[in-house]
């Protein structure tokens, strides 16, 4: 009858962390290839909570993020920004209505986020990983 | 009259009609409307409010449900460095709430220049955007009819963001220009001041300190007298003219993380010979980022030499929850207990010496942004 429980909790744990884990998106943070800005947590964070608007370069900085629903934005909100995807948009909203910052542009997929930032120098954004090819550059996994 | 009632149900119906174009047209979780390179932004709250006692803010025992207000902010990026900024807002008064050319020199530098939001406590600037307030019935000290903290200033504001390494950062916001004045019979002058904010290291924590000096002229006076043989007064105007100034100061301590909202903020006013004052203490927990219960406790004296007047006081304790059912709306209830009741004599809808002094308010509301 232990034996049994302990079976149960073990397997219930275990599928526990499996679902955890599909849920959690493996995402990576890309910019232009021409970008030779150094790109680190810290900057993107910045980036993403309206403290940073210029690149090292001078250049204006074009941040895109993915849907709220997006499982690959929460994994980025949670893993490099810190925070959940609602906490952040209030962050944002604070900003909008007090007139200091407008939030990243909101664009449909890992396609349309690469497409973006492959012609354009100064933007940056986050992908699943599996969508990474070398049309941008990687840099924060 | 009837043409600015007119006026506004015209307006708030086109605005209304817009918001609501504007959130059906939102493509799955994008965050706001882009036409043109303006992109448009929004909120507002319905709300409901019941008093058992003193009538407060339109509502009685019967209850109002008069209490309704949104905005729309447009911004336009016309240079990399240079940003356009209108707020347009409806309420009780209906036009343009702020609106300013923001440029930007580098990531630490900014200024903005035109009818700015005074940046004066944690709230001030957005304090009309309950979405994103613990409570729909703001904090004494931010209401219109305390006279308190002004809403906004025609001029210029400075944004300086000092980076102090693994020390966290401090924000410095000179001010000058002209401030608006809700108020009857005040003209307002010359003035200065600005809010520095220390951001700690330790993620949430932000301690402020803000003040104003000002020139003001008051030009007219309101005595209150007494209204026949009962308890009651009446209050007549009367021209006058006399200069001086107007101080503020402010300090106030915020932590916002891990679900906790905490904040306390002081705030103390003289003008002329009169001095206001203002505080509160308030906590709320975020619970799986949807239910977010509060509590607070509000103190508000509009004469300080009078403090022991209940019309001239209102302590207040307050608890509610609030329930954001997605990004963009949000649903609240609340319960506020109070003691004196200078807030409805503030307001002009009790006479002072006319009122209740134990009261309580009921108040709920819808909020959303987009």
């Amino acid at each position: 009858m232990k034996h049994k429980l302990v079976y149960i909790i073990s397997l219930t744990t275990l599928w526990l962390a499996l679902a955890v884990s599909a849920g959690a998106a493996d995402m990576v943070v890309i910019v232009n290839n021409g970008n030779t800005n150094s790109v680190d947590q810290g900057i993107v964070k910045k980036i993403y909570t309206g403290k940073m608007k210029s690149w090292s370069d001078g250049g204006s900085v074009k941040a895109l993020d993915l849907p709220e629903t997006s499982p690959v934005r929460e994994t980025f909100s949670s893993s490099v920004l810190g925070k959940s995807v609602s906490n952040i948009k209030s962050l944002w909203a604070q900003m909008i209505f007090s007139g200091k910052a407008t939030p990243p542009k909101v664009v449909g997929s890992d396609d349309e986020v690469k497409k973006i930032v492959a012609t354009d120098k100064n933007a940056i954004g986050y992908i699943a990983a599996s969508s990474l090819d070398g049309s941008v550059k990687a840099v924060l996994k | 009259m009837k043409a600015k009632k007119e006026f506004k149900k015209w307006f708030c119906g086109i605005l209304g009609a817009v918001l609501l174009t504007a959130v059906a047209g939102l493509p799955k979780g994008a965050f706001a409307l882009d036409i043109g390179g303006v992109e448009i932004h929004g909120y507002g709250h319905q709300g409901f409010l019941v008093s058992n006692e003193n009538e407060y803010l339109d509502a009685g025992d019967d209850g109002t449900w008069n209490y309704t207000s949104m905005a729309i902010v447009f911004s336009s990026k016309v240079t990399d460095n240079t940003t356009i900024w209108i707020q347009l807002y409806g309420a009780d008064e209906i036009g343009l709430d702020w609106t300013f050319v923001d440029y930007r020199f580098n990531n630490n530098l900014s200024v903005q220049l035109g009818q700015v939001k005074l940046p004066m406590g944690f709230y001030n600037e957005t304090r009309d955007a309950r979405f994103l307030q613990l409570s729909t019935l703001l904090p004494a000290m931010y209401r219109t009819e305390a006279e308190l903290i002004h809403e906004a200033y025609r001029g210029i504001r400075a944004i300086y963001d000092l980076e102090l390494g693994g020390a966290g950062s401090i924000i410095f916001e000179p001010i000058g220009g002209q401030l608006l004045d809700e108020s009857m019979g005040h003209k307002q002058g010359q003035m200065f001041g600005g809010r520095i904010t220390y951001q700690a290291p330790l993620e949430g924590l932000s301690l402020a300190g803000a003040s104003t000096f000002s020139k003001i002229e008051k030009r007219s006076m309101q005595i209150e007298m007494p209204y026949g043989t009962g308890p009651g007064t009446v209050t007549v105007t009367t021209p006058m003219s006399k200069k001086g100034e107007m101080k503020m100061w402010y300090a106030g301590v915020d932590y916002v993380n891990y679900g906790l909202d905490l904040k306390t903020e002081y705030v103390w006013m003289k003008m002329f010979d009169e001095t206001h004052s203002a505080y509160y203490a308030q906590a709320g927990y975020t619970f799986f980022d949807k239910l977010t219960p509060f509590v607070r406790y509000d103190y508000n004296s509009t004469d300080d030499d009078q403090s022991s007047d209940p019309s001239y006081y209102q302590k207040c304790a307050s608890v509610g929850v609030g329930y954001k059912i997605n990004y963009n709306v949000s649903l609240k209830a609340e319960y506020h207990i109070s003691d004196g009741y200078a807030m409805p004599v503030a307001s002009g809808e009790v006479s002072a010496g006319a009122g209740e002094d134990n009261w309580n308010m009921f108040v709920a509301s819808m909020n959303f942004i987009f």
